[in-house]
């Protein structure tokens, strides 16, 4: 019998988990860099999602080059917000815009960030951007309509239709597409990847697709000396 | 000096156009920092600033057993000047702010465990502070909480930038001690600024005091500097790439080293030098701090980050774009036109009564 695709048992655990009450899940990702292909769908699906404005990227793919020729490796690491357990970003902010929500998102609050960068400066990961109010079609004749088009984060919607508005001189970050979890769909850079080398579930759930191939491999995390207690695993 | 007086002001005028431009219609695309580079000038002013004030309030309380009852020249120069300076800083910072008109949260909604918040409420407090030492007749019991509170945001500031786990060339211990020498430094170099360069009256004992405490100060920041920057070099890799760069950048060597420090240190053994070792230290503080804070965003978070995605705010390069410029040379020849109309307007007349 042929293997199920992941992205079908990665949507039964997700329906498993939505269940359970928040506190008593865990969102985390494994990223199996074996299997990237350096697409950049991920990343083009996120900005896609989100309309994400120039200087404003949720999940970048690094490309890195290790070695000397002829022995030489390349490997492709997409790096979203780690989510971290204890977030040296949260702890920075003098007016408490940003927090750890029960289901482990680290969550930004666009209406209370003063745009003081403090979190940005503090991401061990480089995962915050700075949302600066710029658009691709800066200084041409006509604003596209997919930049004042309405996107959704935190389960509310947005738009940035000019300086004034909440998003613009926020901070911004990957959130594990906070929006399509409580709809019950997947995170946008897990259902782009065509080389299906990222997996997102319930850390609390022995079950799941996540847990279980986070136990077969060797995974390791970034930067773990810094004590944040990142929530995004590598193979 | 009247020539000099409307240079300033226009300056002045230009830093508040341009401040104001980038607050309320350009926003962030006329500035160059961005996620990777989320600091630049205006950040290294406002520290530099904040701990000058710090220090000019401590110098005159230091200063005030001398006289008694609080009262004087000396002291009243000393508050003001500090008033001024933090003020200023302040505006650097509003400027900086993604959203300068929700800046007021900060002491509405703070979350205390950030010591962001704390600094920012201890500012609050030291205004009210002078604002009751020029009002009232509490002259020595608020100048003495005046300058406890002015170490009090000091060392919150320095805590806001050591604790950063993510900056390798901040998190430190050292840097509270780099910030309260820098602020002893600065705050003495302010108010001899001020005595010498103002008109004012003031006792020679004082200033010959003050002199003494700017070039042990210059000294004691330049040791905690040293000490910072030698075990830096045998630290992480990544900190051992931002404090090279930071070492080797004009800011620090030229700027704080040599113009900051050394020439200060050699103009002080002249008395008829100090208005000049003086100025030049506000300048050092100033290099030293803008290199502090740019060079602290050298090392990139991840290798390879930076070319991951290709945008001009996603970059580890920084330099100031002009209207950065505008705005720092126009606050800061403003901060003098103030300080000359202060005490020509405020101090000289209750000195003549």
């Amino acid at each position: 019998m042929a293997q199920q695709d992941i992205l079908i048992v990665m949507q039964a655990d997700l329906e498993r988990a939505l269940k359970k009450p928040a506190g008593q899940r865990r969102w985390a990702m494994l990223i199996d860099t074996r299997k990237c292909v350096g697409c950049h769908a991920c990343t083009i699906g996120c900005i896609s999602e989100h309309k994400l404005p120039p200087g404003v990227v949720y999940r970048p793919v690094i490309d890195q080059m290790s070695g000397v020729y002829p022995d030489v490796k390349r490997k492709f690491i997409p790096r979203p917000c780690f989510q971290c357990e204890n977030p040296s970003c949260v702890s920075v902010c003098p007016v408490g815009a940003t927090k750890k929500e029960a289901d482990g998102i680290v969550s930004i609050n666009y209406e209370t960030c003063i745009g003081c960068r403090s979190c940005v400066a503090n991401c061990p990961y480089g995962a915050r951007t700075f949302d600066r109010g710029v658009d691709y079609t800066e200084d041409t004749p006509q604003k596209q309509p997919y930049e004042a088009a309405t996107f959704y984060e935190y389960d509310k919607a947005w738009k940035r239709e000019n300086h004034r508005s909440a998003v613009v001189g926020s901070a911004r970050k990957c959130h594990f597409c906070t929006s399509r979890l409580t709809k019950g769909l997947l995170p946008v850079c897990v259902t782009t990847c065509i080389g299906r080398a990222t997996y997102f579930g319930d850390l609390k759930d022995e079950q799941s697709l996540l847990v279980q191939t986070l136990k077969k491999g060797k995974p390791y995390r970034f930067k773990e000396e810094t004590g944040n207690d990142p929530q995004v695993y590598y193979l | 000096m009247k020539t000099v007086r409307t240079l300033l002001l226009l300056l002045f005028v230009a830093g508040i156009a341009a401040a104001f431009g980038k607050a309320f219609l350009w926003g962030e695309s006329v500035t160059k920092y961005g996620a990777y580079v989320p600091w630049g000038l205006w950040i290294g002013i406002y520290i530099a600033l904040v701990g000058a004030a710090a220090g000019s309030v401590v110098w005159g309380a230091w200063l005030s057993p001398q006289n008694g009852d609080g009262k004087g020249t000396e002291i009243g120069s000393a508050l003001l000047a500090a008033a001024l300076c933090l003020a200023f800083g302040l505006a650097f910072v509003g400027i900086d702010l993604g959203k300068p008109l929700q800046g007021f949260r900060i002491f509405l909604h703070p979350s205390f465990a950030s010591p962001l918040a704390w600094a920012s409420w201890l500012y609050g407090l030291f205004f009210v502070c002078v604002a009751g030492y020029f009002l009232t007749a509490m002259k020595r019991p608020l100048l003495l909480l005046a300058a406890v509170v002015a170490i009090g945001f000091t060392v919150a500031e320095a805590l806001f930038f050591g604790q950063m786990v993510s900056r390798p060339l901040w998190n430190s211990w050292l840097t509270t001690l780099l910030f309260l020498t820098a602020a002893a430094s600065a705050g003495a170099a302010l108010l001899l600024l001020v005595w010498q360069g103002t008109g004012l009256t003031v006792d020679s004992a004082a200033v010959a005091k003050l002199r003494k405490a700017l070039a042990a100060s210059l000294i004691a920041y330049a040791i905690v500097e040293g000490i910072d920057v030698a075990m830096a070099l045998s630290g992480s890799p990544e900190k051992v790439l931002a404090v090279k760069r930071m070492i080797a950048s004009y800011g620090f060597w030229l700027l704080y080293g040599v113009i900051g420090t050394l020439i200060p240190l050699f103009l002080l053994l002249r008395t008829e030098r100090t208005l000049l070792a003086a100025g030049l230290s506000l300048v050092g503080a100033v290099g030293s701090k803008y290199a502090f804070v740019r060079y602290g965003f050298v090392p990139e978070p991840l290798p390879g980050l930076a070319k991951s995605f290709q945008d001009a705010a996603l970059q580890t390069r920084y330099f100031p774009s002009m209207v950065e410029w505008v705005v720092a040379v126009g606050l800061l020849a403003g901060l003098v036109w103030v300080i000359l109309w202060a005490v020509e307007k405020i101090l000289m007349p209750k000195a003549a009564q």
